[in-house]
């Protein structure tokens, strides 16, 4: 997923029409988008749009409150049978807040005759504790798929501002970076939240794939188009893998070299990532770069 | 009887007569000659125009008697005082049952309206739209002869071929004269073109010219000359100036809407008639700037240079043509202050009647040359008959415009439409009014997919050779009825209350109470 569109859960416009604007995933959100007396009602929304599938189930997420809060347990009550099959879990911090939602999602797996670890999670980082934590949250449930970065309650924390400098943020990323890749899970990088500023939105991006980032949250649809360029291979990537699988497969496997680069390995497997990515996401090489 | 819409026509109805029924084949092109008889001859009598500060004394010398038909146009806008005050006078004058025609009823104008109307001071009303509080007395029955929805060509085409003659037409001016020579693009209170009040002009018995600003000076823009002016009378105001010049219209940042627009001009460009000397038109709702916004783009880049975008202009359109993404603006009404400025200064910015814009009989018609047309609507069928007047809920929301008229005339007529507002459905098995016949539109592009009239088996190839993912229009009506529920139809009673007649003077479909 390049792109993961949020979206309030508790408003039913925005709901039907969140899939239509070409984003690769969906977060429904119960959290911070609701306000505490509309949960309910944005609960039995969601729960009504999963099980009648007016949203495209196998792309969409749904965001539950805080493990610090009393609210994330009804969320699961609610939603899970309804059909939500990967749970957001907002402000992480330590390992034993991933355990007891997982001991809770398997209660309600059985309760309900869902396939036991059906369920899976995406763990969002977003406070200094929960970025040291992260390698000990990433091996505390084998339900975790993937890490997400939040930059705002971060930034607050360290009373940086968050704008065009990226520097402060290197820190962060790479640390959630390296420990998702150290389990094989995916990591997505935090929203930009500043609408108008295309240029900005285009160069966070750009830094977070660099640091090993797979795609990023957003938060109005004016922002897809640029995110899925920037996490999808470029032609010239395209061209360049293709190269060196094709001119590589003629060895022996051992390292070789392709246009003046030695190729070993990894860079064959990279190769290999990078096609299949380009072929996921419609990417052709352009005149310019055969 | 039942007309090519699929609506049940009355053979007469009251207050009109025989109505003839809409036939869909002459898609309301007239092969008819135009009717001169009734075209006005110059005033020889006088000199130059009598000006005056008294419309009572003006009203007396035009000879308007009880039962005639008079005029006013919507240039105003939102801003208009002018019908206020002329119905005011006429109802303490004694004139009683009058026509009302008009080239649209909106803001002041509406309750000035609905009061002559309860005083019995008008009988009828003649119109491409009327909105709240008169709209709800139409279907409350307060008007006593039905209302008669004509589109800005079939108002044109009716009063110039003396199908509804004017007896005194009240046409207000931003800027007048000496010599009477009116004007929309000068004075404090500009406007703009002042298309759809020069057929008023050229063709009624007796025209009286209102306005706040009489000057000595050549002016720089002449909308209707003078030799169409019977006495000019100088109000203490036509309006109120920041409701006339309007605000500046804002692009749009609906999701929704930018996909949509998104798709209408993925299907412009499929359909390949993006190309040089290409014309334009698109009405000036969110949807529809944001066509032109992006139609801009794509011209920009693949360097294409259309000939003529026409219409009610707005400064989004001036800018284009400026910057050269056309050769000329044709201009029946000017929505902003930016465009009315424009038209006062810029030659390739140039005024048209509403009949040279759409009328079917006018051999010249801009609305024929059209490559391209986006229409807005309330609400489209299976059958792609558009509706613009009622909603799903029949009431009534908006007007024909020249929406009948451009999408008859134009080679490629694509209407954009969110597929539900609020919750109610949009895409509907049947409309509620039918405005503009299916027969005439060929693509709807809509959030949840795009439809082509199956008539235009051409723009099908095309379009799914591109790659665009096209609906059958009922599975698109499936979608969203799956979404919204089927909505419930409004029980309509057995009252004529409005009748929508084409462009060609036949009858399209009735409003019932």
């Amino acid at each position: 997923m390049r792109s993961y569109l949020y979206c309030p859960g508790n408003n039913p416009k925005m709901i039907i029409n969140a899939g239509l604007y070409g984003a690769d995933g969906l977060v429904f959100d119960l959290e911070d988008a609701v306000a505490p007396e509309k949960k309910q009602e944005a609960r039995i929304l969601l729960s009504q749009a999963f099980s009648e599938q007016i949203v495209p189930v196998e792309k969409s997420v749904v965001r539950i409150n805080g493990p610090e809060s009393d609210l994330w347990e009804k969320d699961l009550k609610e939603l899970i049978p309804a059909g939500v099959r990967v749970i957001r879990i907002p402000k992480v911090e330590h390992p034993n807040q991933v355990q007891e939602i997982s001991g809770v999602i398997e209660r309600i797996e059985s309760e309900n005759a869902v396939t036991s670890g059906a369920v899976v999670l995406q763990c969002i980082l977003e406070t200094p504790l929960g970025v040291e934590n992260v390698f000990l949250i990433g091996d505390s449930s084998s339900r975790i798929c993937s890490f997400s970065f939040g930059a705002e309650d971060y930034c607050n924390a360290l009373g940086i501002q968050r704008g065009q400098d990226l520097l402060p943020l290197d820190y962060p990323r790479s640390r959630i970076a390296s420990a998702a890749a150290a389990f094989g899970y995916s990591a997505y990088d935090t929203v930009w939240g500043f609408l108008d500023d295309e240029t900005g939105l285009k160069a966070d991006s750009v830094r977070a794939k660099s640091l090993g980032f797979v795609g990023k949250s957003l938060i109005h649809p004016d922002q897809i188009d640029i995110v899925n360029k920037v996490f999808s291979p470029t032609s010239e990537e395209l061209a360049d893998a293709r190269s060196i699988f094709e001119k590589a497969g003629l060895t022996d496997g051992g390292a070789t070299a392709v246009n003046g680069r030695m190729v070993d390995r990894p860079v064959l497997q990279r190769a290999e990532k990078t096609i299949r990515l380009a072929e996921e996401y419609g990417v052709q090489v352009s005149k310019d770069d055969k | 009887m039942i007309n090519d819409a699929g609506r049940e026509i009355p053979e007469k109805i009251e207050g009109l007569g025989s109505v003839r029924p809409f036939r869909k084949l002459t898609l309301g092109r007239s092969d008819q000659k135009r009717n001169r008889a009734n075209i006005k001859k110059p005033l020889i009598t006088e000199r130059v125009p009598r000006i005056s500060k008294n419309l009572e004394g003006a009203i007396s010398r035009s000879g308007l008697k009880n039962r005639d038909r008079i005029s006013f146009h919507h240039h105003l806008r939102l801003g208009d005082s002018v019908v206020e005050q002329v119905l005011f006078l006429l109802e303490q004058m004694g004139y009683r049952e009058l026509i009302l025609c008009v080239s649209s009823v909106m803001g002041p104008a509406t309750a000035a309206v609905l009061r002559a109307v309860r005083g019995g001071v008008i009988r009828r009303i003649e119109t491409t739209g009327l909105k709240s509080p008169l709209s709800e007395a139409l279907q409350a029955g307060e008007i006593p002869e039905p209302v008669i929805f004509r589109s800005h060509g079939g108002r044109a085409r009716a009063i110039e071929n003396g199908e509804t003659p004017i007896n005194l037409a009240f046409i207000a001016a931003s800027e007048i004269d000496r010599e009477g020579n009116m004007t929309g693009t000068q004075g404090i209170n500009r406007f703009g073109s002042m298309g759809y009040a020069i057929v008023d002009a050229e063709n009624a018995f007796y025209v009286i010219g209102l306005t706040d600003s009489i000057t000595s000076r050549p002016l720089l823009h002449i909308s209707i000359s003078a030799c169409f002016v019977d006495e000019v009378v100088e109000l203490i105001s036509i309006g109120s100036k920041s409701q006339i010049a309007g605000g500046s219209i804002r692009i749009s940042r609906r999701p929704v809407e930018k996909l949509i627009a998104r798709r209408a001009v993925q299907v412009l460009a499929a359909a390949e008639v993006i190309k040089p000397d290409f014309s334009y038109q698109s009405g000036s709702g969110g949807i529809s700037l944001l066509v032109t916004a992006l139609l801009k783009e794509y011209m920009m880049k693949n360097e294409i240079v259309g000939s003529f975008a026409s219409g009610g202009v707005t400064g989004n359109l001036v800018d284009l043509m400026r910057d050269g993404f056309f050769d000329l603006l044709w201009d029946v009404q000017s929505f902003d202050d930016k465009a009315a400025v424009s038209l006062g200064e810029n030659p390739s910015h140039r005024e048209m009647s509403a009949s040279l814009y759409a009328n079917p009989e006018n051999p010249g018609c801009i609305a024929h040359k059209l490559d391209v047309m986006i229409l807005s609507a309330t609400e489209i069928d299976r059958d792609f008959h558009v509706n613009s007047i009622t909603g799903t809920n029949g009431r009534i929301l908006g007007a024909l415009g020249g929406a009948p008229d451009t999408a008859a005339g134009a080679g490629l007529t694509i209407v954009v439409l969110p597929s539900f507002r609020g919750r109610i459905p949009t895409v509907n098995h049947r409309v509620q009014t039918v405005c503009t016949p299916g027969n005439t539109v060929d693509v709807l592009v809509s959030e949840r997919g795009i439809a082509v009239n199956p008539q235009r088996e051409d723009l099908l190839r095309c379009l799914n050779d591109s790659g665009l993912e096209i609906f059958p229009i009922k599975e698109l009506v499936r979608k969203v009825h799956n979404l919204t529920g089927e909505p419930d139809q409004p029980i309509a009673g057995n009252r004529i209350r409005g009748v929508v007649e084409y462009r060609d003077g036949s009858i399209l479909d009735c409003i019932r109470s």
